[in-house]
């Protein structure tokens, strides 16, 4: 018998972006938050939950908690996740649950991009940036902020571009050189934000998605999956279609809702803490431990003045310990 | 119409080409080399080569794409050594491989396993082996094999005396190279990997600049085997690269018998043999103090200007030195 | 004179063996820690290997300390390894130091190892019975330390306790280094079985089982890998890898015959992918998992340093045996610039996969 009032709930808290979801018992999307990360996790999610909580209906009731991106461990125990996973995992579960014949999954994120090979809707290979940031949306961000453009608008003006100039350099400073000499040597606006499209595009396909087999159906999701002039530049690289979903921005939380759908179908308990988690002081406190050679920097989490939880070691005595008392007792 | 075989103008090219074409050519085979003929040409093939490689490896995989269409047959010998006690990069024993697994659609390649260093997989004995499989007898491949080694002897003797370089470096008139006289025009050595030095994609604009220059080039091949070997001996550890030990024993060579006034190392970024090498050779011209050295790093991001500035400043650095000199 | 060695495995536990019986005295570097890199990046050309940047900052660490004379590996070819000793002399006679230099030549056995062994027990009055004993003494250690090591490996998917089989591990070689005779040593083995007894464990559990193979020292070496083992253990994963001291001592004397997943056996599965033997554990990595998956191995992991030359080969050739064979690969080429999030995010994504993959299996 299916519950209605059944309702999942996905956070993905990365280093740029925090998003939220919450999928009802048919896995549709009920209602997503996006917001910026700012450095602070813990006033992020809060802060996420406040808005999400404001838009879900009333009669629906959280039956289970998924937890992702880099802060996915930190998230999990201020809210009471049922499912930690790892981006990739997350990311492509929402692909496939959108589109169930995808075979190639593009994310473009803040500061970190993958690229997901996916057949039969299983993950057969993956690959995410390693040596540098030159594949990420920074590499946009900063030559924005310079050129006095807004990112959203990027797009346009890359469309308009009859033909773009090559910017060089697989790192941002070099090519903002390049920029600036382009500009000084008159070429148009459009024509050098369509190259500097093409050079994160170029970037990202050497750097992430280097040696995969890249086919048809491509999907492009991340923050920066909005730009156009990114979704053209990687049209013309690869030379096949590119589709964004719908949801394009807020696919890692999806996927994690999509995780703690799987993995509560309905009959378990959640461990979700409830809203009233927005309203709680919550910090953390850290510490180098000097026990081994490892110094480990471990970071306990504390809620309403009482230490919760406590990871980052590599040997587990402080995670054990944490019953006892917190970072106090060694 | 005869077989064509196709040799990747990279890698061991820059040295052995003489050998392999002269040997091919009079068994009657026609050898095709790539030639880089577009825009784009070298970034087609970076694609497919593996991001922990240096620059010569890649530059394999972008001409061998684009060779494949115009040759029956690729030929990409394993090297693993072509002289005693030495051996290449292992890379290069590995090429074929990589070639293969990472380019679709190869003709087939020619990789007979050269390994001077034991009896079975010489250099005559392989060669002869493949000869064989593509038909031809034992007497004309002999005859094709003395050749071959006649006209790399040839090459050796004429680069030994500066003669090739003229060729290989087509920007410099003939009469500014090896002058090893004394006199007025400085000397500058350059030393690297023959495929870091010679291939257009890396030399051109250090040769434009140093043509420009009044000075004279002399390079590693100019310095006689037994100069190097005794070098190396002097060293006292017996270095196991082929290129390698020819770069360290030539730039020793150089310094200690001061024919130069200044020595550039080229080299390119990823290269497993200079990372150890160099800092041999940069600690003994710094410990030395009277020639100047300059290091010269390339890999496929190197901005022409940065690299330019470097070798202007060299340049103009061996011209105050040389006028502070004369002053004193 | 004060012997150090680079860290390596359990180098220490079989010399500190042999050491404790006939000499000589050994001054062994600080366990590598974050200073130990930091130290040997600082001072080394920044495109060197990562391991040469590891094992300078031992010797820097155990000069300070007061060692006098480094004893340190080499071979002919074909990569960096054995160039190490010239370039890394001249950095630490820049820095100050005073020091002699034994090289081992790898491909010296004779000469190298055993001629100067023999040599040096002559010089000390060592009796040739003696130094058998303390060699057989040393070995039986490092015997055990490996078949600890196995046991870990299979223990910690199923441990109920994080972090419990580790701890049980580091005891046992505790007691096996504190043995000091051949009769402390049964006692030693029969500790190590009782406390590994003693560990709670779920057995319900089916770990997924994954190979680690590539570059001999980020294998051995947790230092280097960022303890891949034990984070997998800790995903529950089983892991075994291919690099142990007992395998590489039986493939060098050839003693190896009987062993079906020996390095030779590596080899001779890697021809149809690489024809010739092109040195180091190259062709290896490339057959290892060619027999691995005959066991069971649901997944390989290879881990090399950046830049490293052979590896490189094989890396590019395991894309084509991964296909072939249906066996998923990972490789991590590992600089300094060692990310924590940047290993555990790869490795939970991996570790998924198969899980995924397993499951899709079963269904058919």
């Amino acid at each position: 018998m299916i519950d209605q009032m059944e309702s999942y709930l996905g956070i993905d808290v990365g280093s740029v972006s925090t998003n939220l979801a919450i999928l009802n018992h048919g896995g549709e999307v009920i209602c997503h938050q996006y917001l910026l990360t700012h450095g602070q996790p813990i006033q992020a999610i809060q802060q996420g939950l406040r808005d999400i909580q404001s838009t879900l209906p009333k009669d629906l009731e959280i039956r289970g908690v998924g937890t992702t991106g880099s802060a996915r461990q930190l998230t999990g125990i201020l809210v009471g996740a049922d499912v930690v996973k790892n981006e990739i995992t997350a990311q492509a579960m929402a692909a496939v649950h959108f589109y169930p014949d995808v075979r190639t999954v593009l994310e473009i994120g803040g500061q970190d991009s993958k690229i997901i090979i996916i057949r039969d809707g299983l993950v057969i290979d993956f690959g995410m940036n390693t040596v540098c940031a030159a594949g990420t949306g920074s590499f946009l961000d900063q030559q924005a902020l310079r050129l006095g453009i807004p990112i959203e608008d990027f797009g346009e003006y890359a469309l308009q571009s009859k033909s773009a100039v090559r910017i060089a350099g697989r790192c941002t400073v070099f090519a903002e050189s390049d920029m600036v000499h382009k500009q000084q040597t008159g070429c148009h606006l459009e024509d050098i934000i369509a190259g500097l499209c093409e050079a994160l595009v170029r970037n990202y396909l050497n750097n992430v998605a280097k040696g995969k087999d890249i086919q048809k159906p491509i999907l492009f999701q991340g923050g920066v999956a909005a730009n156009l002039g990114i979704k053209q530049a990687l049209e013309k690289e690869l030379g096949m279609e590119i589709l964004v979903p719908k949801f394009y921005h807020v696919m890692g939380a999806i996927g994690s809702a999509l995780l703690a759908k799987e993995k509560m179908d309905g009959t378990r308990k959640s461990q979700f803490k409830g809203f009233r988690i927005v309203d709680m002081s919550c910090g953390t406190r850290n510490l180098f431990c000097e026990d081994c050679e490892n110094t480990c920097e471990v970071i306990e989490f504390i809620m309403e003045d009482r230490p919760i939880s406590c990871w980052g070691d590599r040997c587990g005595k402080w995670e054990a310990e944490i019953s006892k008392g917190g970072l106090s007792r060694p | 119409m005869s077989i064509r075989i196709g040799i990747p103008r990279a890698l061991t090219y820059y040295r052995y080409f003489p050998l392999w074409n002269t040997f091919f050519a009079d068994l009657g085979f026609e050898v095709v080399v790539s030639r880089p003929n577009h825009r784009g040409f070298f970034e087609e093939g970076f694609k497919f080569a593996d991001d922990d490689t240096c620059i010569p490896i890649k530059m394999a995989y972008a001409h061998t794409l684009h060779l494949k269409e115009q040759v029956d047959f690729l030929f990409v010998p394993r090297l693993l050594s072509l002289e005693p006690r030495t051996c290449f990069c292992p890379r290069l024993a590995g090429l074929p491989e990589m070639l293969k697994y990472s380019i679709p659609n190869l003709p087939l390649i020619l990789n007979p396993y050269i390994d001077e260093r034991y009896r079975n997989s010489r250099l005559f004995h392989s060669l002869s082996e493949m000869a064989v499989t593509l038909g031809k007898g034992p007497k004309e491949i002999k005859q094709a094999f003395g050749k071959g080694e006649m006209a790399y002897q040839h090459f050796r003797e004429r680069m030994e005396k500066g003669e090739e370089v003229a060729e290989l470096f087509p920007k410099i008139e003939k009469e500014r190279l090896f002058s090893q006289k004394e006199g007025r025009r400085k000397n500058i050595a350059i030393v690297g990997h023959p495929y870091c030095l010679y291939d257009p994609y890396f030399n051109f604009n250090l040769l434009k600049v140093l043509g420009e220059a009044h000075v004279s080039i002399c390079t590693q091949e100019m310095v006689s085997r037994e100069n190097i070997d005794s070098e190396i001996r002097r060293l006292g550890k017996d270095i196991y690269w082929t290129f390698g030990r020819e770069i360290l024993g030539a730039s020793l060579y150089y310094l200690h018998s001061k024919r130069v006034d200044g020595l550039i190392y080229l080299t390119c970024f990823a290269c497993g043999v200079d990372s150890m090498i160099e800092p041999l050779v940069r600690h003994r011209f710094r410990e030395e103090q009277e020639i100047l050295y300059l290091c010269l790093m390339i890999d496929e991001h190197t901005s022409p200007a940065g690299f330019l500035t470097r070798l202007e400043a060299f340049l103009e650095t061996l011209d105050r030195r040389e006028t502070s000199r004369s002053m004193t | 004179m004060r012997l150090t060695v680079p860290h390596l495995g359990h180098m220490d536990i079989f010399l500190n063996a042999m050491a404790k019986r006939i000499g000589p005295e050994f001054i062994f570097p600080p366990k590598t820690s974050p200073r130990t890199l930091l130290l040997g990046m600082k001072h080394s050309p920044e495109s060197t290997c990562l391991p040469f940047k590891f094992i300078l900052g031992n010797f820097i660490e155990a000069l300070e300390r007061g060692a006098d004379t480094i004893a340190m590996m080499s071979e002919h070819g074909p990569c960096r390894l054995g160039m190490y000793d010239v370039v890394m002399q001249q950095i630490l006679k820049d820095l100050g130091f005073k020091f002699d230099w034994i090289t081992m030549d790898n491909t010296r056995i004779w000469s190298d190892y055993l001629l100067r062994f023999d040599r040096e027990r002559r010089k000390r009055g060592v009796s040739f019975w003696e130094s058998i004993q303390a060699i057989r003494f040393g070995c039986r250690k490092v015997r055990l330390c490996e078949f600890v090591e196995r046991m870990t490996h299979q223990m910690r998917p199923l441990e109920v306790k994080r972090g419990e089989a580790t701890r049980v591990q580091n005891d046992c070689f505790k007691f096996i280094d504190e043995a000091s005779d051949f009769k402390e040593m049964r006692w030693a083995r029969q500790q190590c079985l009782e406390r590994f007894k003693q560990i709670e464990k779920d057995d319900s559990r089916n770990p997924l089982r994954v190979l680690i193979t590539g570059e001999g020292y980020m294998v051995i070496n947790p230092h280097a890998n960022q303890d891949i083992e034990q984070r997998l253990g800790e995903m529950g994963v089983e892991v075994t890898r291919t690099m142990w001291f007992t395998s590489q001592i039986s493939f060098a004397l050839h003693l190896d015959f009987l062993n079906p997943r020996s390095k030779r056996k590596a080899i001779k599965a890697s021809k149809p992918y690489l024809s010739h033997n092109i040195g180091g554990e190259c062709n290896a990595s490339i057959g290892y998992p060619i027999l691995f998956k005959k066991d069971g191995y649901e997944g390989v992991i290879q881990l090399l340093p950046f830049g490293c030359m052979l590896e490189a080969v094989a890396k590019n050739i395991l894309v084509r045996v991964s296909q072939e064979h249906d066996i998923p690969v990972l490789t991590f080429s590992l600089n300094e610039n060692l990310s924590e999030t940047m290993i555990t995010t790869r490795l939970s994504a991996f570790v998924d996969l198969l899980q995924k993959r397993r499951e899709r299996k079963r269904k058919e």
